[in-house]
């Protein structure tokens, strides 16, 4: 709160303090602040001050939103049953105790809750709550009883389910039921048609005939593998009289690489598959595609549906197997875990480790169960039966279990090294070693800072007069030399100077300008990332104190070292920025101070990258001010060491002292009085200068002024500059070691600041990085030659070591078990309101109220994969056999694929989803299998025929009277088209991410650095979140930031600009055209025949092969292209005929 | 404190227009389709009623009448500094380099040190006497026009999760932008173009999330023209351009396709989809003539050149952003933003890049403002001027300020807003909003009631729940209603 609010706050409390008192002035002489006197008191009075000032106050500015009309938060302040009874967060008002009060904390805007939301009450509404729950906030009688809101108590672990939650039809394990009776027995070919049948014929319909075989290729081509039949592979088909053609077909189809590539995609659509976090700051997973891979070869190999669940949740956890190569599948199966997306830049570590955890449990929630388990992170879920208290007992399981190295901004996931672990220990090993040896540098670094520092607390007081005394002699370093101007006046340089056109310089490798950057006055610059240096020669005539002047310009700054016969004098000379690049900004600064004898230098100046615009050097003499040793100012080797000061010291003192000027409570205010009066010489009494000018005398009195004043001022005062310098450093010295002995006393270990204001002020300029204290930028050229050559020794060791690494091992995105813990329930989501521990266990309503604790020693993920596994679950299988059902025909037998609660929708069969379920199972869980039921049934094999009838009694087929027609999703129809051209890479696995570990992907200047420019298949094309690839955006891709087992399939106008203008479309088109006329000899009518069959996967009929070889011959001739050569003029003929093609509905739809 | 249910069910039903052929920009007869499938939906009644409806991108009418119709949305990436633009704080400056005197907040995203006065002049401009700083001069020369909000807050204090929650509502999941929710609301004036366009939108921080329509029909996401990295007059919408093959080719191969797909149609009897996907190549055609009209400014007076900066490098490229605003908004376009990409965040360098940012925007902007004004726009054309947050008065190294979530200004003008008008105050150095605080919730509620829809009601049935763009939140800001 700014002071000023302060006072007046303390006003206005008073005057309703005061206010009060007048309501309590007739009452018998207590203890108002009592809780037991309050009850004592005589009701009336109470009364009436809850009705003057409370009440209101309540009404007028709370019941808005906690009331009768609206809770929130679960509570309302209309009644004093209501109040105490609270909210979600408990209890709003604890009587007589106004610090224990959430209403107050709340009115008080504390940490946890703000209330009103839109602004502060004033502070005397707010008092007036204060001294209402301290009276044991009074409330007329009458009114207590007013009606609570109804709400589920979560703290208390949750409701108790009703019957009818108890008997939802998706929390009953899957039925047996009977094949229902059905009129045409002829029809069904598998036992799957005969439950779709009989719902058919309920409604008096019938299925629409089969599909003919080349529809049915195409369909079960594009199905399985997500690629158009080739025509070979049609003309088999056709060929083939066995009853069982199709059903090896299937077969092919299922044995194919593709057919995991396919499916596997599918699946990634529900485990939100992505290649970087997105949210924020977008980093790459270069590791997620091991994940990818692990699945398609999951599918290609039929690994059972069961194992797929525990590999993908626990795949860590089980037992030991001898194959090296199985154990890290296992680990990359994990990576489901980790791959979501996840808000990495969040501030607050506690938050972002809960929407981790959130983001998992709501993805397991939804892929494996179809169930919205997030709902219930911040509330009980609205319709489905699962308690908060339940998903706390989740987020324990996954509390346990370390996703994230850690949760800083940005934060870092885990990854597991895929290598064998005796290879791993191996790299460990180094790796150990190269920690210790940079902690030895460390150290080793540690120590010299810490001496350089003490070296200026030691000599504090010497610092202090030496700033004192450079600042007031001018000698803060400002430049002597003029700048000159397009008029440069008379002037030039001070006697004695000596001035050095910079490009003249004796040895370096710096370029010279004279034009541009140098025009006029001829400047050193240095281009590319070199290293770059230029020495200067330097005859001096005298002994004496040189100032080293540089000339430059610089937009941005370039800091270069300064060096003088081979010792540092400054690391970060010419750091300013003057504006531009350009001569009109050429400006002198001065750079250092030092003491040189007669004879020859040499000036160095050196950066690792490129120089600044360089016009001259000067050294200037100068003069030292009384009391100020020449020495001090040596080559700054060492000083720290060597008892001279450190000049980069000084001018921090210097700049420390300016910066503090006018604040009255900086520590050094009685230093600046004393130096306004009498001047910067040490020896200058008082009394000598006009002291009626100053205020010296009377500091010492006022509070306002810094503690310190008194201290340093104390009887008997100091007589000089030199003598008050001298109490600074006594006092800096007297509070660094108060500090000392606290810390070391057992009372003060955790103290956090002294008791003595004086010393405590003197402790926080000790510590201010900015202070004069600090350590001197780049502080490794104080060191003395001894400490850096060590130095130097370790960082050789260091950089060998590290160039000795042994290869880098893959990584996986990966989980494991860390200390197991269980959660208290957040309340409302909210990590600052936590109410009980909940233990780790499964959603109730499902597993029941008595489960047998989870093993102490785990997290509990395997035990959650097996649960999730059991046959009779009655959610697991239920909910994937839906799945492969909507990939074969477009919609589920439940169409909410992701969600089986109440707000999903019911099944149109629920016998056949009950049947399949079990049968799934009973077959071991195996996809393929699953795959040959459907796809030999009579149901699936269906034409897509339209019947007014059909469709009018059902029409949105959900009792698939018909098959669906269905378009292609993203990824089928870029490979499609790179299918028909022939260029389609289609082999598996790998990463086409081109991204360093960790890298940003479409990065803060918004380039996106993805490259999507390859011919493999679409799976393998990095899903960027936030920035997708926008041939998929275009098309529906699912978005991968959440579990998405419902893809959409829209028709906008950018599909057809992308058919029309995209370079895909436009480069395969034309390849297709080249390959057309290139390997169809002659006959134009073969191939347009052949195009139909690429990309159909027909013949074209009569009139159509007629149309096309018109539009081709208008399209040779038109007027657009006639400065072409005939051979392009006809490609591009062909390349229009196969761009047409290419965007007909029939191309992108399957049958 | 967040209070938020801002639980994203993910589980994707199929969306409600699956089965509908949302034909582009514009589209076909799905009214019936619309209401069966979206009967839970608020909004689809009030189409319902409109039996003239023919496409989700077709304009209807809200829940009330609007005093706005469109909005334009100029989004200043990276959080401008409230204390160095449109929040002045003298007490800022007399305790300069002193500590904040109050707690900072418990979550931070760097430390920062003491107050720091702003390096800029203020004073007062206009009738109404707003404070401006010198950073924004032309701006300040239609202060009169302005509404600020001085107490805006957010969430959270990241560039990421701010954007989010600035343009979504949400800064932990995917949820439609509001740009997508109010041409969700209304629809579109003009069927040739998109809805909702995004005028060099940042890839990062969200990226495509800012603008996208997430469980929304994808029919209204944000079009994107060009993108942050792109300089505005080569801004495009996707695929838009054709330089290689002549329009007459392009009609001829779309003369052919439209009769091969009817062909098709005519097979497969009556199928919504693909009669969808015969009118969306007719649209794609037609926006293809329209939108380089639209983006040739050629046509443009040498005063509205001059007027949005266009005769000067630098104010050239965002005031040719701002000059197509209102091109797109003056064609009926819903929604259109306008992004100066990630630029303001100044943890250093405070003085010379505010400077720079403000040289960049300063006359476009108020170029947009006095240009809307004169054309009548301005009255039913809503602008707003935002940050995704502000800066912190206390000092990062000495010439930088950190994000600050609590408490920013923001302002509005035009289409319903009380001009020259002043709502809500920080504390005494602009740390905190403290009186009339309105968080983005408030701000979107506000916006759509703006446009004439009802926050509350204006909700989407996705996976089985009713979204709102506000959440469980959000409060119309009343105060600034003209």
């Amino acid at each position: 709160m700014p002071p000023d609010e302060n006072r007046n706050a303390r006003r206005s409390t008073q005057g309703v303090l005061a206010g009060l008192v007048r309501w309590l002035i007739h009452l018998p002489p207590l203890a108002a602040a009592e809780p037991q006197a309050s009850t004592t008191m005589p009701e009336p009075a109470r009364l009436e001050f809850f009705e003057k000032q409370v009440r209101p106050l309540l009404i007028a500015r709370c019941h808005e939103c906690h009331g009768p009309q609206q809770q929130k938060g679960g509570l309302r302040l209309d009644s004093l049953a209501a109040t105490l009874a609270g909210g979600d967060s408990g209890p709003a008002v604890v009587p007589g105790k106004p610090d224990e009060s959430p209403l107050i904390d709340a009115v008080r805007y504390g940490q946890v809750f703000q209330m009103p939301p839109k602004g502060k009450l004033p502070d005397a509404d707010v008092a007036a709550l204060v001294a209402w729950v301290r009276l044991g906030a009074p409330w007329p009688k009458g009114e207590s009883g007013t009606a609570l809101v109804e709400r589920h108590d979560a703290v208390q672990g949750g409701p108790t389910f009703t019957d009818d939650e108890r008997a939802f039809w998706a929390f009953q394990p899957p039925t047996n039921p009977p094949s229902p009776l059905i009129k045409n027995s002829a029809w069904p070919k598998n036992s799957l048609d005969v439950f779709i049948l009989a719902g058919l014929e309920a409604r008096s319909l019938s299925p629409v005939p089969s599909a003919d075989k080349r529809t049915l290729i195409r369909r079960a081509t594009y199905d399985l593998i997500g690629l158009p039949p080739t025509p070979d592979e049609i003309e088999a088909f056709l060929a083939d009289d066995m009853p069982d053609a199709f059903g090896r077909v299937v077969d092919r189809l299922l044995n194919s690489p593709h057919y995991g590539q396919r499916w596997g995609r599918h699946w990634l659509d529900v485990a939100r598959y992505a290649d970087s976090n997105g949210l924020d700051e977008n980093l790459a997973y270069v590791n997620a595609y091991r994940y990818r891979d692990y699945v398609v070869s999951a599918f290609n190999r039929d690994l059972p549906y069961n194992q797929f669940v525990i590999e993908q949740l626990a795949g860590d956890l089980l037992p030991p197997d001898a194959d090296e190569a199985v154990r890290q599948e296992r680990l990359v199966a994990t990576g489901f875990l980790t791959l979501g997306a996840k808000m990495l830049a969040e501030d607050d570590p506690v938050k972002m480790e809960m929407d981790i955890i959130d983001e998992q449990i709501d993805t397991i929630g939804t892929t494996f169960m179809g169930l919205t388990l997030g709902c219930a992170r911040c509330h009980d879920h609205k319709f489905d039966p699962i308690p908060t208290a339940d998903y706390y007992s989740l987020a324990g399981i996954f509390k346990s279990t370390k996703t994230m190295d850690n949760f800083s901004v940005v934060a870092v996931w885990h990854e597991r090294p895929l290598a064998a672990p005796k290879q791993v220990a191996a790299a460990e090993a180094h790796w150990d070693h190269v920690a210790r040896k940079k902690s030895e540098v460390d150290d080793h670094m540690k120590g010299a800072n810490d001496a350089i520092v003490a070296e200026i607390r030691r000599n504090a007081s010497k610092y202090l007069l030496a700033a004192a005394l450079m600042d007031a002699g001018q000698f803060a370093l400002e430049a002597l030399m003029p700048t000159p101007t397009p008029d440069l006046p008379a002037g030039g340089p001070p006697t004695g100077a000596i001035v050095i056109e910079a490009e003249n310089f004796n040895r370096g490798q710096a370029s010279k300008l004279f034009d541009g950057y140098g025009a006029g006055i001829g400047v050193i610059a240095s281009f590319g990332p070199e290293a770059s240096f230029a020495e200067y020669d330097v005859e001096l005539p005298a002994d004496g104190l040189y100032q080293i002047e540089l000339r430059y310009a610089a937009a941005d700054s370039r800091p270069c070292g300064l060096l003088i016969d081979g010792q540092w004098l400054k690391p970060d000379a010419a750091k300013e920025r003057t504006g531009t690049w350009n001569p009109d900004t050429q400006t002198w600064y001065a750079e250092a101070l030092v003491t040189l004898s007669a004879g020859k230098h040499t000036l160095r100046l050196e950066r690792r990258e490129p120089f600044p615009h360089l016009d001259r050097l000067a050294l200037v003499p100068r003069q030292l001010p009384d009391g100020l040793d020449s020495e001090m100012f040596g080559i700054q080797e060492s000083d720290a060491v060597n008892g001279r000061l450190n000049r980069a010291v000084v001018d921090e003192w210097i700049r420390y002292l300016a910066r503090t000027k006018h604040e009255p409570a900086s520590a050094f205010y009685a230093w600046r009085i004393w130096q306004e009066a009498y001047g910067p010489s040490p020896t200058v009494k008082p009394g000598k200068v006009k002291p009626a000018t100053v205020k010296f005398d009377t500091v010492q009195s006022d509070a306002e002024f810094s503690p310190v004043v008194a201290l340093v001022l104390r009887e008997p005062k100091p007589i000089s500059a030199a003598e008050l310098a001298e109490r600074y450093g006594q006092s800096f010295l007297a509070a660094e070691n108060a500090w000392k002995e606290l810390k070391q006393s057992p009372a003060g270990s955790k103290a956090d600041k002294l008791g003595d204001p004086a010393l405590e002020a003197l402790r926080q300029v000790l510590g201010d990085p900015q202070g004069p204290f600090a350590l001197p930028a780049q502080p490794e050229v104080y060191y003395a030659a001894a400490t850096r050559a060590e130095l130097s020794r370790l960082r050789d060791e260091l950089t060998s070591l590290e160039q000795s690494a042994p290869p880098p091992l893959p990584l996986a995105m990966s989980v494991e078990d860390r200390t197991v813990t269980d959660v208290r329930v957040h309340i409302r989501g909210n990590h600052l309101t936590q109410g009980e521990q909940v233990p780790r266990r499964f959603p109730r309503i499902i597993a029941g109220d008595k489960q047998p604790p989870l093993r102490p020693s785990t997290s509990g993920r395997l035990e959650l994969a097996e649960w999730l596994v059991q046959p009779d679950h009655p959610l697991t299988s239920r909910v994937m056999v839906n799945r492969v059902w909507r990939g074969h025909f477009g919609e589920g037998l439940v169409r909410t694929p992701d969600n089986f609660g109440r707000l999903g929708e019911r099944p149109s069969h629920p016998e056949l989803l009950d049947w399949l379920a079990r049968w799934f199972v009973e077959q071991g869980w195996s996809l393929k299998s699953l795959h040959r039921l459907i796809m030999n049934s009579a149901t699936y094999q269906m034409g897509t025929e339209y019947r007014a009838d059909a469709a009018a009694a059902d029409p949105d087929n959900r009792l698939f009277w018909r098959k669906d027609r269905w378009r292609l999703e993203a990824e089928a129809i870029r490979d499609a088209i790179l299918a028909t051209s022939g260029r389609l890479e289609p082999g598996v696995g790998g990463s086409l991410l081109k991204a360093s570990p960790r890298q940003y992907v479409a990065s803060t200047n918004s380039v996106d650095i993805t490259q999507y420019d390859s011919f493999r298949r679409s799976l393998y094309l990095p899903v960027i979140r936030s920035a997708l690839y926008d041939v998929f955006q275009a098309f529906d891709f699912a978005e991968p930031s959440v579990a998405n087992g419902g893809r959409t399939s829209t028709t906008v106008a950018p599909q057809a600009l992308f058919m029309m203008n995209s370079p895909i479309v436009t480069a395969e088109s034309r390849h297709l055209a080249a390959k057309l006329l290139a390997e169809v000899p002659a006959d134009d009518a073969a191939r347009v025949g052949m195009l139909f069959a690429r990309a159909l996967g027909r013949p074209p009929s009569a009139a159509e092969l007629s149309r096309a070889l018109e539009f081709i011959g208008r399209m040779e001739v038109n007027a657009a292209w006639n400065a072409l050569e005939p051979a392009e003029r006809r490609l591009r003929a062909w390349q229009s005929f196969c761009r047409v093609v290419i965007s007909s509905s029939e191309f992108i739809y399957v049958d | 404190m967040n209070f938020t249910c801002n639980r994203f069910t993910p589980v994707s039903t199929r969306r409600e227009l699956l089965r509908v052929s949302a034909a582009g920009f514009g589209g076909l007869a799905l009214a019936a389709l619309l209401a069966d499938e979206t009967a839970a939906d608020d909004q689809s009644k009030i189409r319902n009623s409109q039996s003239a409806i023919s496409s989700p991108l077709a304009p209807h009418p809200g829940h009330f009448a609007a005093k706005a119709k469109r909005v334009i949305f100029l989004f200043m990436h990276g959080g401008p500094s409230q204390v160095d633009t449109f929040d002045f704080k003298p007490l800022l400056e007399r305790d300069h380099g002193k500590p904040l005197p109050f707690a900072k907040p418990r979550v931070v995203s760097a430390p920062t040190g003491n107050l720091l006065k702003s390096p800029f002049s203020f004073r007062q401009f206009g009738r109404s006497g707003v404070w401006v700083s010198e950073l924004f001069p032309h701006v300040a020369s239609v202060a009169d026009d302005l509404c600020f909000i001085h107490s805006m807050h957010g969430s959270n204090s990241r560039h990421g999760g701010a954007l989010l929650e600035l343009h979504t509502g949400s800064d932990t999941f995917v949820r439609p932008s509001m740009g997508s929710w109010i041409t969700y609301g209304l629809g579109t004036e003009n069927q040739d173009l998109p809805g909702y366009v995004t005028i060099c939108p940042t890839l990062t921080h969200g990226g495509v999330n800012n603008w996208s329509s997430a469980f929304l029909p994808a029919v209204y996401q944000g079009t994107p023209l060009g993108n942050a990295s792109v300089a505005s007059d080569q801004a495009r919408i996707p695929f838009i351009d054709n330089r290689e093959t002549p329009s007459e080719v392009q009609r001829a191969e779309l003369d052919l396709l439209r009769s091969i797909n009817q062909e098709q149609l005519n097979r497969a009897g009556p199928d919504q989809a693909l009669e969808g996907r015969i009118q969306s190549f007719e649209l794609a055609f037609r926006l293809q003539a329209t939108a380089p009209q639209l983006q040739d400014i050629g046509g443009e007076s040498q005063a509205t050149h001059k007027l949005y900066g266009l005769d000067d490098p630098t104010t050239r490229n965002f005031g040719r952003q701002c000059l197509m605003a209102r091109r797109f908004a003056e064609r009926g376009v819903r929604f259109v933003q306008v992004t100066h990409s990630y630029k303001w965040d100044q943890h250093g360098n405070l003085k010379n890049d505010h400077t720079k940012n403000a040289l960049e925007v300063d006359r476009p902007i108020a170029g947009l403002i006095q240009d809307l004004k004169v054309r009548g726009l301005l009255q039913d054309t809503l602008v707003l001027w935002a940050g995704e947050f502000g800066r912190t008065p206390t000092a990062q190294g000495d010439d930088g300020r950190d994000h600050n979530p609590h408490g920013f200004t923001i302002w509005l003008a035009g289409g319903g807003v009380k001009p020259g008008f002043r709502l809500g105050a920080t504390d005494d150095y602009g740390y905190y909003a403290i009186e009339n605080k309105v968080h983005f919730h408030d701000l979107h509620a506000t916006l759509l009631h703006l446009l004439g829809l009802d926050h509350t009601r204006l909700t989407y049935r996705h996976a089985g729940r009713d979204f709102r763009l506000t959440d469980v939140h959000g409060e119309v800001v009343r105060e600034i209603l003209a």
